[in-house]
């Protein structure tokens, strides 16, 4: 269970990104957060991450305070962000304890790249993979420690339409094995329809929750289908009214 | 359709020029072109006396020199002095020069309190520290050493100091999501990735280190490369003075070509426009 309670955060320089967050997400839930640009989605996520401190209010995960980055969290941010002179193979092994005995971590990390569809690639430096395969790797990287929440930071908004749509289908085969708690920002309101329980529309900044809705359509989901639209048009609408009172 | 017969035998002889031009060389021989024709033009001169020998000896009077020399000994003797102290002030230049860097690279208030300085002391030109330090050291190995390893220091620094500054915030996120500490992180993340600055940094100390030496050896040595271009002079003896020339071109070419290897080896995973640069 993520808990987020009355969650504030005020950067350094003055700017207030967040004014008050408060949510609970029950565990092995997709959370979708959408919102206009600047509304402090990403500092939501990283406060999630450790990244940041929270200025105040809280954030429990199963009912113990976070403070900064856990073995429980991954993240996948917008770019791969791997270590250029790693191939994927010690990329993914970097997400792992270096006190792990070195043949288990080869075989962890071997998996999550199977799991991720890049096997036959773990030699292969950064510079030689396609955009949708370094991401592929940095999302094995995020898997390897098997973590209970995941946080994406827009994955997939860099990639081409069909290369997304290919990942989608594989992060949610991916999530269904180990059902982690998945919280994903996106500006794909598709995306967003497509893949989560919960959709959050933050305003801001500094943000705030403008809208929360459920989404218990059936998986695999149709995009054409009458309640999949009927939600993608109130969330445009939601998120236009958003943008309208930023403006 | 079919090639003509003249189209084929132009392609042909267009493909016999091709093989016969220089080009076709291996390219590191290539590079041998250059010094070797002058070599021969300037030996074909001597010969036929249209320059001083005394003054400009041809190279198989240079040769013949650095052969007698070697007969004798006393080259062995030259050049060992020489590479050790080359050697030995590189590498204490480099080691200082890293730990320093690494330190003011990754420790905030560590720039803050010592990078100025050595800034400031980059500034002076560092043969100008000679007197001082023949008057601290004497005149024997330590003030050449040292010398040597001043030179190979600031290259070193200035390279692994900016390569650490220059690191992408976003890959030591990465390390804190990982729960690497300060050491993990300088370790796992920015030494790895300021690497190729370290090492472009590293060749130049190697280049200043090879220059120092002959300042160092010029400041009195009984023994050396530099020792046997001051005894070229006092003997008037123009072909030792172009042979030890001969001998640091040879030695700094071979150590920097060692060291290229080295850093195309350990930067293959750059993403650069030319391989290796
Ligand atoms: N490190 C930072 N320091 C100061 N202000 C920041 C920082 N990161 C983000 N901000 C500001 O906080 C607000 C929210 O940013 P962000 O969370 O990145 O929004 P989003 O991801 O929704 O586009 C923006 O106004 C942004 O300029
Ligand atoms: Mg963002």
């Amino acid at each position: 269970m993520l808990e987020i309670t009355r969650l504030s955060k005020r950067y350094d320089n003055g700017t207030a990104a967040l004014a008050g967050i408060d949510l609970v997400i029950d565990p092995g839930r997709i959370v979708a957060v959408v919102g206009p640009s600047g509304c402090g989605k990403s500092t939501l996520l990283r406060l999630l991450a450790g990244l940041e401190r929270p200025s105040s209010g809280t954030i429990r995960l199963d009912g113990a305070p976070l403070e900064g980055p856990s073995p429980k969290i991954g993240v996948v941010f917008q770019e791969p962000r791997l270590m250029p002179w790693l191939d994927v193979l010690h990329n993914v092994a970097f997400g792992l304890p270096r006190r792990m005995p070195a043949r288990a971590r080869t075989a962890m990390a071997l998996r999550a790249i199977a799991r991720v569809g890049l096997s036959g690639f773990e030699r292969a430096l950064p510079k030689e993979l396609s955009g949708g395969m370094a991401q592929r790797a940095a999302l094995a990287r995020a898997l390897v420690t098997r973590p209970q929440l995941l946080l994406l930071d827009e994955p997939f908004s860099a990639l081409d339409a069909r290369l997304r749509a290919r990942l989608h289908a594989e992060v949610l085969r991916i999530w269904a094995e180990d059902r982690p708690t998945l919280v994903l920002v996106t500006h794909d309101l598709d995306e967003a329809a497509l893949l989560a329980d919960l959709i959050l529309v933050l305003s801001g900044p500094p943000g705030i929750v403008r809208a929360v809705y459920t989404n218990d359509q059936p998986r695999p989901r149709d995009p054409r289908s009458l309640s999949f639209q009927m939600l993608r048009a109130r969330l445009l609408e939601t998120l236009s009214a958003c943008e309208h009172a930023a403006a | 359709m079919m090639p003509s017969a003249v189209e084929t035998s132009l392609a042909a002889r267009a493909a016999a020029l091709r093989a016969a031009s220089p080009l076709k060389l291996p390219p590191a021989l290539f590079g041998f072109l250059l010094p070797a024709s002058l070599a021969l033009s300037w030996e074909l001169a001597a010969f036929e006396g249209w320059i001083t020998l005394r003054l400009l000896p041809p190279p198989s009077a240079v040769a013949a020199t650095l052969a007698e020399l070697a007969q004798s000994g006393e080259l062995t003797r030259h050049l060992r002095a020489t590479l050790f102290r080359v050697g030995s002030g590189f590498v204490l230049g480099v080691a200082v020069a890293s730990v320093l860097a690494a330190l003011t690279g990754t420790v905030e208030l560590l720039r803050r309190l010592l990078d100025p300085s050595i800034q400031a002391l980059r500034a002076i030109p560092s043969i100008a520290w000679v007197p001082l330090f023949v008057l601290w050291f004497g005149i024997f190995e330590t003030p050449k050493i040292l010398l040597i390893a001043l030179g190979a220091f600031f290259p070193t620094y200035l390279g692994l100091e900016s390569g650490i500054r220059a690191v992408d915030r976003k890959l030591v996120e990465v390390g804190r999501i990982y729960h690497l500490g300060r050491v993990g992180i300088v370790l796992r993340i920015l030494v790895p990735a300021a690497l190729p600055s370290w090492l472009t940094g590293i060749r130049g100390g190697l280049g200043l280190a090879w220059m120092f030496v002959i300042a160092a050896e010029l400041m009195g040595a009984s023994e050396g490369l530099g020792y046997l271009l001051i005894d070229g002079q006092m003997s008037g003896n123009a072909a030792i003075i172009l042979g030890a020339l001969f001998l640091f071109a040879l030695l700094g070419k071979l150590t920097d070509a060692l060291l290229v290897i080295v850093i195309r080896r350990a930067t293959a995973w750059q993403d650069s426009f030319v391989r290796g640069a």
